[in-house]
């Protein structure tokens, strides 16, 4: 069946499986989709369903609209533990795979069979969802595959999500050993691996670590271009946890998808753009709607300090010059009607429409 | 009405709305002396309504939003609170007592405690 166009258009920044999968979603509800690039955003402004965007295509800038922003530039590796020292004995977890996946089987890769893993979760001692999901597919197939043995070394291994919770359990019952460890040290020679924990030494042929994913480096640059915000642990900050939509952002029409904003394994990052696209999808379809409590400027009163714009935590107050007067504009579709604003303004030049109020409570004359 | 006198709330209707909106669905009353000014949120509070509110002669007013984390907006419960903080050193400045002002920061599910709070506020 033909899905009727909806004569929108969504910019999806990132070049990941969850942009991929999130574009998809959206092509399959009517939206027209403009993949980018996070590097190839130059400038941003608007307000949703009217945004536009200053982008570099084939090396010539241009300026592109757009009705809404998905950012799904997923994560960046760090590529292991680099407090050990490089052996053909410590390997970082895609090592070990790209030696699984290896097609023919080479002579190069029969030594890493029937060998004994200490396969280490958490390098940095706390549950990385996407790592740790990757590791737990690598023992799973060193059992299966090569007929490993495998003990998995963990500090916390929260499994709070189903990939974790199925594969641990699965896992257990197939011959994996869990060890809990504190704090462990590693030693390697030329015989093998010892792992040293409480409990005592651990003796393997391979030690393989989780590679730790942390913020991808264009997010701090993208997060002040979109004003958009950034959590403390650097990934993208869904607007507030009692939403129920999944991954809008401060900005009305801007929306976070994957790993740029949560942590969790491939599955749960393009289960999420799935999601994400339904928002988007949700707010645009009938058309963006102004809240029934906004915010507006009395443009006489206004003085032009800025403090609006500074304090708006949505992006929706800019200064506007028209024919008669340069005052601060507050954009219907854009402001959430929080009253940031209007708390702020030294002079009470701002209100918020569709918001009663007691008579005591009136905005009193300021001098200017 | 109790001795206490007028209190004035300037609640976040995200939190403490929902707060109140759960008390009222258990049964409970509001005390009568309690004047309830809904907010879209913490962040809309202005100094300026915190000295109308004792104008108009509240006896005390409680500002109640969002715990830090948790606000829709962001940062709505830290301006609150700033503001607070903010006018009760004025207070202090003419002679009246700060305690006439303050702040809590409240969850949805905190009915128990706001009932709590506007019996002793």
């Amino acid at each position: 069946m033909m899905t009727q166009p909806t004569g929108r258009t969504v910019l999806v920044l990132g070049a990941t499986p969850e942009a991929q999968r999130a574009a998809q979603a959206l092509q399959g509800l009517g939206y027209g989709v403009i993949p980018l690039q996070p590097d190839d955003l130059l400038g941003f402004e608007g307000q949703v369903g009217g945004f536009r965007a200053q982008v570099r295509a084939e090396g010539q800038p241009q300026s592109l609209a757009a009705d809404a922003v998905m950012v799904a530039i997923g994560n960046d590796r760090s590529g292991g533990a680099t407090d050990l020292p490089r052996s053909p004995r410590a390997l970082t977890a895609s090592q070990l795979r790209r030696q699984l996946e290896a097609r023919p089987i080479t002579g190069a890769a029969l030594p890493y069979r029937q060998a004994r893993y200490l396969l280490l979760l958490e390098p940095d001692g706390q549950t990385q969802k996407e790592p740790a999901v990757e590791m737990l597919y690598l023992a799973r197939d060193l059992r299966a595959r090569w007929r490993c043995e495998v003990t998995v070394l963990y500090h916390e291994l929260l499994v709070d999500t189903m990939p974790l919770e199925r594969l641990t359990r699965e896992l257990r019952q197939g011959g994996v050993v869990f060890t809990r460890t504190g704090a462990l040290s590693v030693a390697l020679d030329d015989q093998g691996v010892t792992v040293t924990v409480a409990e005592g030494p651990l003796r393997g042929d391979y030690v393989v670590m989780a590679e730790a994913v942390r913020p991808h480096a264009d997010a701090p640059a993208l997060a002040a271009l979109l004003q958009v915000r950034l959590g403390v642990d650097g990934y993208f900050q869904d607007v507030n946890i009692r939403q129920v939509r999944a991954g809008p952002s401060n900005r009305k029409g801007v929306y976070f998808a994957g790993r740029c904003h949560l942590d969790g394994d491939l599955a749960t990052a393009l289960a999420d753009a799935e999601q994400v696209a339904a928002s988007v999808d949700a707010l645009l379809r009938a058309g963006p709607q102004p809240e029934p409590t906004r915010a507006e400027v009395d443009r006489s009163r206004c003085i032009r300090c800025l403090t609006c714009v500074r304090t708006c935590p949505h992006a929706a107050v800019e200064i506007v010059a028209d024919e008669t007067s340069t005052a601060a504009q507050v954009f219907a579709l854009a402001c959430w009607g929080c009253g940031a604003c209007a708390g702020n303004c030294p002079v009470q030049a701002i209100t918020l429409l569709g918001q009663s109020a007691p008579a005591w409570m009136q905005t009193a004359e300021v001098s200017r | 009405m109790s001795e206490k006198g007028r209190l004035v709330v300037l609640g976040c209707e995200r939190s403490a709305g929902e707060a109140r909106r759960e008390l009222e669905a258990q049964g409970h009353q509001l005390p009568a002396e309690v004047e309830w000014v809904s907010l879209p949120c913490g962040g809309a509070v202005d100094v300026l309504h915190l000295l109308q509110a004792l104008e108009s002669g509240a006896e005390r007013v409680l500002v109640l939003a969002c715990y830090t984390g948790a606000c829709q907006s962001l940062e709505g419960e830290r301006w609150a609170e700033k503001r607070v903080q903010a006018a009760r050193g004025w207070l202090r400045e003419i002679g009246l007592p700060e305690e006439r002002l303050a702040f809590r920061a409240i969850a949805p599910n905190m009915a128990a405690d706001l009932a709590a709070w506007l019996e002793e506020a």
